[in-house]
């Protein structure tokens, strides 16, 4: 745990300007990423979890600088990123590579696999022609695929063999740190678990240390090391991933947790579920931004922010679970 | 929405400027100018004389400085004369922009009178027997040379049956309806049937699109039959990519009904534009290309719209 | 057989029942069965789940259901039994009046499923007007009680949006209105939580079940989530490559899955025990319909497979009191 972190974000914001274009238009700014900091060391996986709209892939992008940030800083081992040009970010751009949901999307239709997988090498003028294809050849073998599949096309396989080629051409580079989006989702559910283990294996044999991204909290449950819960742009709860599911701090969490399905419990009871939707980014409620639909609320939720507080690395920004007098 | 229409006003306007300084160079970048076709009409002007005519109408001076005088009489009203004509640019404008609407808007409107619907009559049930006969006949349509077709309809029309005149406008002192309509019936056919083949592909195109999405599966599965499907929740969808080339078209049928206009010895606008361009009829040329600018304009304008009007996710504010 | 046909004239017994169902799609490489010899009954006030993996056919029997199988998708045999017709072989005409009245669907993905240019009003109502000839402001006034009903605060104005202008969840909201508002008996469920986070999900899904406790709803809930299925099924089908191989009620699904498809799916969930590292997976790849194992279609796959499994395909079979499994090896 000691050491430079691989990735170490500070205050991180990232807002968007929003409204009609032209000169006559109204303009006001969407802020997806309020204020975020969370650091992740050598080899720890750390899983941002949440609902639509809460921020975690444009954290991600940002963070990975996919997506400047419009503030707050962004060290990658050890070395502060933010402000560099594209230039002085490509050998920065080998070390971290990205998984998307739907690999397909991210697939050269019309390329072969061999050709796919081997391209990031092409790109940064690794090897000659043979030794990139040795190279391939390997890669596919070590996330389960057969040399023969080399010569053929992304519509051809099925979305799991998709996202073992995603995977593949992502540690082709032998980056250090992986931004997983979502990378299980589109999946089935018998194929998910094969690629969960793969995404296991490689951590362990290859050292990777992964920025996880999930709506799914059984997925991250088991996947992950660490947990940030985000809501409207911000981390609600930070804390190592069996502490947080199975003492959850915040109320966000709770009912996140609470409105997961789980299989064999019978049938649901009609209780608590939260009410209402994720507000608008656009107009973001006063105070602690969760406090329309929290169970616990009380009149300083809705005037001032809540920090994110607490020991032991298991910190939670609630006014009212963190105690302390009104 | 005002703001909008505002924006997209001013927007039209330094486009409009644009264009006329565009133009305005183009024409100076031809070969030749009104005083070296004088000079060829009449041998007997010597090089001084040509020298003290282009110092006259100042075409000596420097192209900046002629198209900064000439705009800014248009400004105040003055558009010039028109050399061809021998009258003022807008006399010699108006008759022709007025035949060219009555041609095109008549056509424009039969166009999708038929070609709307027999889109959709092809796109209900694709690769079938009246989807076949409708693309047979759209392609036909198509490829059919307009020149090629226009001759055809006035030996067949005109010459051996003798019942519709081969061009013009009117005959002289006839000027009841029918004397005046029967001059526009073969120059509309020709157009319609080269125009109805792309509207008909369009809509088949846009309908057989919006028939594929979610949104008629859940009307299906609510119980409403074919007619309200089609009619009710497919039409309003496929008519919105439908409205971009129909807006396109009209500015380019104001301007390129040439060929048709100059067989039939129309006098529109396309006929106009190429008489005045070849005639280096710079002021005429001049204005009537910006009037089709500002025709193409109002169609996009008019475009934007249609749209918000079609489908209420745009919403211009 | 014999039983069945017996239960199935029992009025209060099924609201609904698909007896052998058969969908095959014509295509280049020749027919594929999407839907093979498909049976399941859903009686009034339950909630039969259908779950199973994608192209297991689960969605194109819910759509068989109600005539709906996109071309070139044709029903080829068995019958789909509701209030005494099969209306596998009901003409278009009178399925027109079924669906959407009596028989309602909602579908995975609100946004596209409802049509952008009407507002979310005058798309409840439509149902009203084609079904009961009401007058347009009748129907609209309707529209909006029924879109109250499903949880839309403010209806009376909401009612005047337009699909964009909704979050997810309260477009499922308006479309399970427009399900509704007919009153129908049976409501086709296709995956109407899939798009939708999980806070969303769990209004959805208690919604569902009030609207079934006072309407006495028939619910053929589709997912391939086997978590979500657990909260809301009384009963449970599982489809696998175009065919239901094992059939029980939720609970002892559950708790003691027979069928080793079954096993694998709910193994390899990341559960709520211990974090293991690594999860238990099923191998290979969900088949290919047009590329399906000789015998069992899943002895490819499957861990207990011998040669018996792949001679000759075992059929659904009793299994005990209330269960059906289509497995060799399954012992009861």
């Amino acid at each position: 745990m000691s050491g430079t972190p691989v990735l170490e974000v500070r205050d991180l914001c990232k807002r968007f300007p929003v409204g009609g274009k032209g000169p006559f238009a109204d303009k006001s700014w969407l802020n997806v990423v309020n204020a975020v900091s969370f650091r992740l060391d050598k080899g720890e996986t750390l899983a941002l979890v949440g609902e639509s709209g809460g921020g975690k892939t444009t954290l991600a992008r940002a963070a990975a600088m996919l997506q400047p940030p419009t503030s707050g800083s962004v060290r990658f081992e050890g070395r502060e990123i933010t402000g560099l040009d594209n230039r002085s970010l490509k050998p920065l751009r080998r070390r971290i590579q990205m998984i998307f949901q739907d690999p397909y999307g991210s697939l050269n239709p019309r390329l072969p696999v061999g050709a796919i997988i081997a391209e990031p090498l092409l790109v940064h003028g690794l090897g000659d022609k043979a030794e990139r294809r040795q190279k391939a050849i390997r890669l596919a073998e070590q996330v389960g695929l057969k040399a023969g599949d080399m010569s053929r096309y992304p519509h051809q396989f099925s979305g799991g063999q998709r996202q073992r080629i995603a995977i593949a051409r992502a540690i082709a580079l032998q980056p250090c740190l992986i931004i997983a989006d979502e990378p299980v989702s589109a999946l089935d559910v018998s194929i998910q678990g094969q690629v969960l283990n793969l995404l296991r294996d490689l951590r362990d044999s290859r050292g990777l240390t992964y920025l996880f991204i999930s709506h799914d909290l059984a997925v991250v449950r088991h996947f992950a090391d660490r947990v940030a819960v985000m809501y409207l742009g911000r981390i609600v709860e930070t804390a190592a991933a069996e502490t947080l599911f199975d003492a959850p701090r915040h109320p966000y969490t709770r009912a996140l947790i609470a409105a997961q399905p789980v299989i064999g419990r019978g049938k649901r009871m009609a209780a608590d579920c939260l009410p209402g939707d994720p507000p608008s980014p656009l107009d973001p409620p006063s105070g602690c931004p969760f406090h329309p639909r929290c169970p616990l609320a009380e009149a300083r939720c809705r005037e001032s922010k809540p920090e994110l507080e607490g020991e032991g690395g298991h910190r939670a920004a609630c006014h009212v679970v963190n105690g302390g007098g009104t | 929405m005002s703001r909008f229409l505002l924006h997209r006003l001013l927007q039209s306007l330094v486009v409009l400027f644009l264009m006329s300084f565009v133009i305005y160079w183009l024409m100076g970048l031809m070969p030749g100018d009104p005083i070296d076709l004088m000079i060829s009409a009449d041998p007997k002007i010597t090089s001084e004389d040509a020298a003290r005519l282009r110092a006259l109408y100042g075409l000596d001076k420097p192209i900046t400085e002629r198209y900064l005088n000439w705009l800014g009489a248009a400004v105040g009203g003055d558009f010039g004369f028109s050399r061809l004509y021998a009258k003022p640019v807008p006399e010699a404008l108006l008759p022709a922009l007025a035949n060219t609407v009555r041609l095109l808007g008549i056509t424009l409107f039969l166009s999708l009178l038929i070609g709307l619907p027999a889109g959709m009559a092809a796109a209900i049930r694709p690769y079938s027997k009246t989807d076949y006969t409708i693309n047979l006949l759209a392609f036909a349509g198509i490829s059919l040379p307009a020149f090629w077709l226009a001759l055809l309809l006035i030996i067949v029309f005109s010459v051996f049956l003798g019942v519709l005149p081969a061009g013009g406008v009117a005959a002289l002192g006839g000027d009841g309806f029918w004397d005046q309509a029967k001059y526009l019936v073969l120059p509309v056919a020709n157009l319609t049937i080269a125009s109805v083949g792309g509207h008909t592909r369009y809509m088949r195109a846009a309908m057989i699109e919006a028939l594929r999405q979610d949104y008629i599966r859940t009307a299906r599965a609510k119980g409403a039959g074919p007619a309200r499907v089609v009619l009710g929740h497919a039409l309003r969808n496929a008519l919105i990519p439908v409205v971009t080339i129909v807006s396109l078209d009209f500015g380019f049928l104001f301007s390129g009904a040439l060929i048709t206009e100059t067989v039939f010895a129309y006098p529109g606008m396309g006929k106009l534009i190429f008489d005045a361009i070849m005639g280096n009829d710079y002021n005429l040329a001049l204005v009537a290309l910006l009037f089709v600018t500002l025709l193409i304009l109002i169609g996009n304008l008019l475009a934007d719209l249609a749209y918000a009007w079609l489908d209420p996710r745009i919403s211009y504010r | 057989m014999l039983e069945a046909i017996e239960t199935s004239q029992d009025p209060t017994a099924a609201a609904l029942e698909v007896r052998g169902l058969e969908v095959v799609f014509a295509t280049d490489a020749g027919p594929l069965k999407a839907a093979d010899k498909v049976s399941f009954a859903v009686p009034a006030g339950r909630t039969l789940g259908l779950v199973g993996e994608s192209g297991c056919g689960k969605s194109i029997s819910a759509l068989a259901i109600l005539g709906l199988v996109p071309p070139p998708g044709l029903i080829i045999g068995g019958q789909i039994l509701f209030n005494g017709d099969d209306l596998a072989s009901l003409p278009e005409r009178r399925m027109e009046d079924i669906r959407g009245a009596r028989v309602s669907m909602i579908f995975q993905e609100p946004m596209t499923a409802l049509n952008p240019v009407f507002s979310i009003g005058s798309q409840v109502a439509e149902a009203l007007r084609i079904h009961r000839r009401t007058s347009r402001p009748e129907a609209w006034k309707a529209a909006v009680e029924m879109l109250a009903r499903v949880g839309i605060a403010d209806a009376d104005a909401r009612a005047g949006d337009y699909p964009h202008q909704l979050s997810g969840g309260m477009r499922q909201r308006a479309m399970i209105a427009m399900a509704l508002i007919c009153r129908p008996e049976v409501l086709i469920a296709d995956e109407p939580t899939t798009a939708l986070d999980v806070t969303t999900q769990a209004q959805i899904l208690d919604l569902m079940m009030a609207m079934q406790r006072d309407l006495g709803l028939a619910i053929l809930f589709i997912s391939h989530d086997l978590g979500v299925i657990s909260e809301i099924a009384d009963e449970v089908a599982v489809m696998y490559a175009g065919a239901i191989v094992e059939r029980a009620p939720a609970g002892e699904l559950f708790e003691r899955p027979l069928h080793p498809y079954t096993q694998g799916l709910i193994e390899t969930l990341p559960g709520t025990g211990p974090r293991l590292p690594r999860l238990p997976a099923i191998a290979g790849q969900v088949p290919d319909l047009g590329a399906l194992p000789r015998g069992c279609r899943f002895s490819d796959r499957c861990p207990l497979a011998d040669d018996e499994c792949g001679a000759s395909e075992p059929t659904l079979a009793a299994a005990g009191e209330r269960r059906r499994v289509a497995c060799w090896k399954a012992a009861p």
